[in-house]
């Protein structure tokens, strides 16, 4: 009989844990005495990979999946082949090239601008063509959602467009426009100066060219995530969207205010006089309208389905949620993580 | 009372902050900022440029000494520049 186990395990487990911490105290020693340790820690290393984050988290991330969901919801809601099928094959291919352009550059060093690439700090051309490829891939996207929905409503005429596709074109003309600012200061102001052709540039100009684009992008990211809420949501958990006639204020709302707030960025700076400030103050407050609005619509949707599956109570009905959906876990971290960022953002 | 700020920058666009006051513009080539701020409480304060600038950012800040007025008016009486430096 073995009847010193639990003394024996208690021993070899005690020491095995042991041996494990030491083990990664051992990495570090590793990691200190090797040269990846300066290498990590160079900032000159640092700001390349701040700036390598921030050009895909920023542009080429968020671009791929709005262009990727635009052309699934063209053919599933219109719910016809995409017109155009192999322009959107050139413009991936567009964003793809501009992606490697531009990071080639960064990784070795001669891009460290970061995503804001604020002028007169100035970087390899190719970073900035590759960013300009990147953003003209997109815009062959913007033009197949207008040509897409236009031959529809020619063959459906006088019918609503569905609201899936409504949010979708809405987004892709808020890109549209909102990227013509940082398209601005890149070919008239950066890449003159990057190619040599002109010594001097206008920093404050190029700042406020860039506030144009930084603000609404966040829209344009946005976006998917409001079409997925309204169109996806709501019959996923088994109920209804609250409203459609919501949905498509809430979409348009957007597309008109996310425009004239941009100099919120540039509240500091010299250049822009109080006035301007003042306005795009007033309108930044206006734009939260529509994501309130898309609270309470989709928060009203998900309580249709609750008490559709005999939720009861004024707060009792989130038990009777579908927790084990999936599409009810996501949407659910979703409006928290978008609770946290809005009153983050409100409050600035 | 109240002290008047004008700055500009002459490489790159940086960030002027003076930690825990009111003190915070950017400081744009070819712009000059201007502003005008109290400070209330006397003492040292942290003053980091909060815009990246290029390599060295993470090293460029400085130490703020904030005077009582009177110290302040008495040190600046011979018109010079004033520095907090040890000599």
């Amino acid at each position: 009989m073995f009847l010193a186990k639990r003394l024996v395990l208690a021993h070899f487990w005690v020491a095995f844990v042991a041996f494990a911490a030491a083990i990664v105290l051992g990495e570090w020693q590793m990691f200190v005495r090797s040269p990846l340790s300066a290498w990590v820690g160079d900032p000159e290393h640092y700001y390349r990979s701040v700036t390598g984050h921030g050009t895909v988290m920023g542009y080429v991330f968020p671009t791929l999946v709005a262009m990727g969901f635009g052309y699934a919801i063209t053919e599933l809601a219109l719910k016809r082949p995409l017109l155009g099928l192999r322009w959107a094959w050139i413009g991936f291919w567009l964003v793809i090239v501009g992606t490697v352009m531009a990071a080639a550059p960064i990784a070795v060093g001669r891009a460290s601008v970061l995503y804001t690439f604020y002028p007169p700090m100035i970087g390899s051309v190719f970073y900035y063509l590759g960013v300009v490829l990147v953003v003209v891939g997109s815009w062959v996207w913007v033009a197949l959602m207008a040509i897409n929905l236009r031959a529809w409503k020619k063959d459906n005429v006088g019918q609503r467009v569905p609201l899936a596709m409504f949010g979708n074109v809405a987004g892709a003309y808020l890109w549209a426009w909102t990227s013509v600012g940082a398209a601005i200061e890149i070919i008239f102001l950066i890449l003159p100066v990057a190619l040599g052709f002109k010594d001097t540039i206008d920093a404050g100009l190029a700042r406020v060219f860039f506030s144009w684009t930084l603000h609404a992008i966040v829209y344009f990211w946005l976006m998917p995530s409001y079409i997925a809420f309204y169109t996806i949501v709501p019959r996923a958990i088994g109920g209804r969207l609250y409203s459609d006639t919501m949905g498509r204020v809430a979409f348009v709302l957007f597309l008109v205010f996310s425009m004239p707030i941009g100099i919120h960025h540039l509240f500091a700076d010299p250049q822009v006089g109080a006035g301007f400030k003042f306005l795009h103050a007033a309108f930044t407050a206006m734009v939260a309208v529509p994501t309130f609005l898309t609270v309470f619509t989709i928060v009203a949707s998900v309580e249709i389905a609750a008490r559709l599956r005999g939720g009861k109570g004024l707060f009792g009905w989130v038990k009777a949620l579908p927790w084990g959906n999936p599409m009810m876990l996501a949407v659910t971290f979703s409006f928290i993580m978008l609770g946290f960022g809005g009153r983050a953002a409100s409050s600035t | 009372m109240p002290v008047t700020f004008r700055a500009t920058s002459t490489d790159a666009v940086h960030g002027f902050v003076v930690d825990k006051t009111n003190a915070n513009v950017m400081l744009i080539p070819g712009f000059i900022a201007t502003f005008t701020t109290r400070f209330d409480k006397a003492g040292e304060r942290l003053m980091p440029c909060h815009e990246y600038c290029g390599t060295g950012h993470e090293a460029m800040w400085g130490r703020v000494q904030v005077l009582p007025a009177e110290e302040f008016l008495a040190k600046a009486k011979s018109g010079e520049r004033m520095s907090c430096v040890p000599r």
